[in-house]
């Protein structure tokens, strides 16, 4: 346990020695920070309207200003963080799950099993995410689920397809054989040695889903099968005011902004999560004894 | 000679599709003495890889039978695998570059005794390292990266060898490497054999140097069927075949 500690201390001291990772960092943590404080804490309650102070510029009382109804922006970008949280991570849970099984079977069938797999995990890509959003949510309607569904199944087709050329490296190399040899399992074989060697790729792959379903998240709400109009999220703020850009456009910047430097906040931290994580890569990762 | 450990009886292996198969080797006798090292040898494409493979059961034979201490191995395939250890011609495929040497070393000792103490497979994994010439305090943390290929390779034997098999096969262990780490190998597999004296070697190779300094008793192959067997004396001193003759004058140019 000390040493899987310890290793975490190097990865994050490792991470936060560059630039690109002390922002992808601080971001992440204050969008942690936020949710948890909007769990108990906002400016003003979500159901707070004020009908004389509609569209408002930040002030004093409101920081980023109110919205149509006179609701505090602010209050709801809290709120909405934490159901962009929870979307993310369940997002990322979703498609590491689903792509990782369908890496185990790439690797662990025969070869024409394999070849064949290819095909079929093509032609499931070629679906647009928005359209498996929208089967989705015909018969369980409009939620968050339907996003964590959509984008947990597109992602994870896609996170299958660009493991597997890595993973059937690993499964084929010597060291997996000497593993099988020893009488490891299939299932250990693949999550001590296989798993492990496409961690760079991994890593990358699934902090750019996580990003990737803000995004999906703000143009599914926009479409009517995201989150409820009653739920916060970044992308109900977006949609509520995106109609009015041209006359209060700083009502469409607070949300758009949070989302873009999150987004890229999310991708910095798999790229340089991806250098950290591995002994390959981090010497201080191979000094470490 | 001492017990035969590995017995194999006509064997026949195919490689290919059905219909466009293509044979590899044709009815090959072997024995396999416990605490020999024994030589196969040939050129390119002579079958000795494939022989030594279907032989641990690693690939399955297509006509023949294998025995294992008088058992096929079709019947007990999960004691061999127990009782032996694979050291493969490229030291760096052989260890997972993510793992430290000490953790590649341990894992059949913690996949064959779930039972031993942190401090014993620790302890195992010094031991063995010490047996190939490797310091255990300077070499146990280290990832197959930082070490050179002779270091890498005596890593791979010492994770062969540290559940003490009683038959270690090498497939070319030496080719890769480079001619002054190819002496500290030997003496690596020459120690081994003294700590192991029942432990079965079998080495495939074309180096007929490494062969004669290490070597009880040689098969050779050609295109799947065996030439000759006997001592290393008889082979490489008073060859009976025009084979052994033309490898021999080739590995002196």
């Amino acid at each position: 346990m000390n040493g899987r500690i310890r290793t975490l201390r190097i990865v994050a001291r490792s991470m936060w020695r560059r630039a690109s990772g002390r922002y992808a960092l601080v971001v992440m943590g204050l969008w942690l920070l936020v949710s948890a404080v909007s769990l108990v804490w906002t400016p003003y309650s979500l159901l707070a309207t004020d009908g004389f102070d509609t569209w408002g510029s930040p002030s004093s009382s409101h920081l980023l200003g109110t919205d149509g109804v006179g609701a505090d922006v602010l209050s709801w970008l809290m709120a909405g963080s934490r159901t962009n949280l929870v979307i993310a991570v369940l997002t990322v849970v979703v498609a590491a799950a689903f792509g990782l099984l369908l890496v185990a079977a790439m690797v662990s069938c025969n070869s024409a099993f394999s070849s064949a797999s290819v095909v079929v995990v093509d032609a499931l890509i070629s679906i647009p995410t928005v359209l498996v959003a929208l089967i989705l949510s015909v018969p369980f309607g409009a939620s968050a689920a339907v996003i964590v569904a959509a984008c947990g199944f597109a992602y994870g087709l896609n996170l299958a397809r660009i493991l597997r050329p890595s993973a059937l490296l690993a499964a084929r190399s010597a060291y997996v054989e000497s593993a099988i040899w020893s009488g490891a399992s299939p299932i250990r074989v693949f999550f001590t040695h296989i798993m492990p060697n496409t961690l760079p790729v991994l890593s990358v792959q699934l902090s750019m889903s996580a990003g990737t379903s803000l995004l999906a998240e703000a143009g599914l709400t926009y479409l009517g099968v995201g989150v409820g109009s009653g739920v916060p999220s970044w992308g109900h703020s977006l949609t509520t005011s995106v109609r009015f850009i041209s006359i209060y456009p700083l009502a469409v910047v607070w949300p758009g902004l949070v989302v873009t430097l999150v987004v890229i906040a999310l991708n910095l931290f798999g790229d340089t999560l991806r250098d950290a994580i591995d002994p390959l890569t981090n010497p201080a990762l191979r000094e470490a004894a | 000679m001492s017990d035969i450990v590995l017995r194999g009886r006509g064997i026949d292996k195919y490689f290919g599709p059905k219909k466009r198969r293509r044979q590899v080797l044709f009815s090959v006798d072997v024995d396999v003495h416990a605490g020999e090292c024994l030589a196969v040898i040939g050129g390119s494409g002579s079958g000795k890889t494939t022989l030594t493979r279907v032989l641990l059961g690693l690939e399955s034979a297509d006509g023949g039978d294998i025995a294992y201490q008088g058992v096929g191995i079709a019947d007990d395939a999960q004691r061999l695998r127990r009782q032996s250890g694979l050291v493969f011609q490229d030291p760096f495929g052989s260890l997972d570059p993510r793992w430290r040497i000490e953790r590649s070393i341990a894992e059949p000792l913690r996949l064959h005794h779930p039972d031993w103490s942190h401090e014993r497979v620790s302890d195992r994994v010094a031991e063995v390292l010490r047996m190939v010439e490797l310091d255990p305090q300077g070499f146990r943390s280290h990832f197959p990266m930082d070490l050179s290929g002779g270091q890498a390779q005596r890593a791979a034997i010492a994770r062969a060898i540290a559940d003490r098999p009683r038959i270690l096969l090498a497939d070319e262990p030496m080719s890769a490497i480079d001619v002054a780490a190819r002496i500290r190998i030997l003496d690596s597999f020459q120690r081994i054999r003294q700590a192991e004296p029942d432990m079965a070697l079998i080495m495939v190779s074309h180096d007929l140097g490494v062969v004669r300094h290490i070597a009880d008793r040689i098969m050779v192959l050609h295109d799947g069927r065996v030439e000759e067997t006997g001592t290393t004396a008889e082979v490489l001193d008073a060859p009976r075949c025009d084979y052994t003759r033309e490898l021999i004058r080739a590995a002196s140019l």
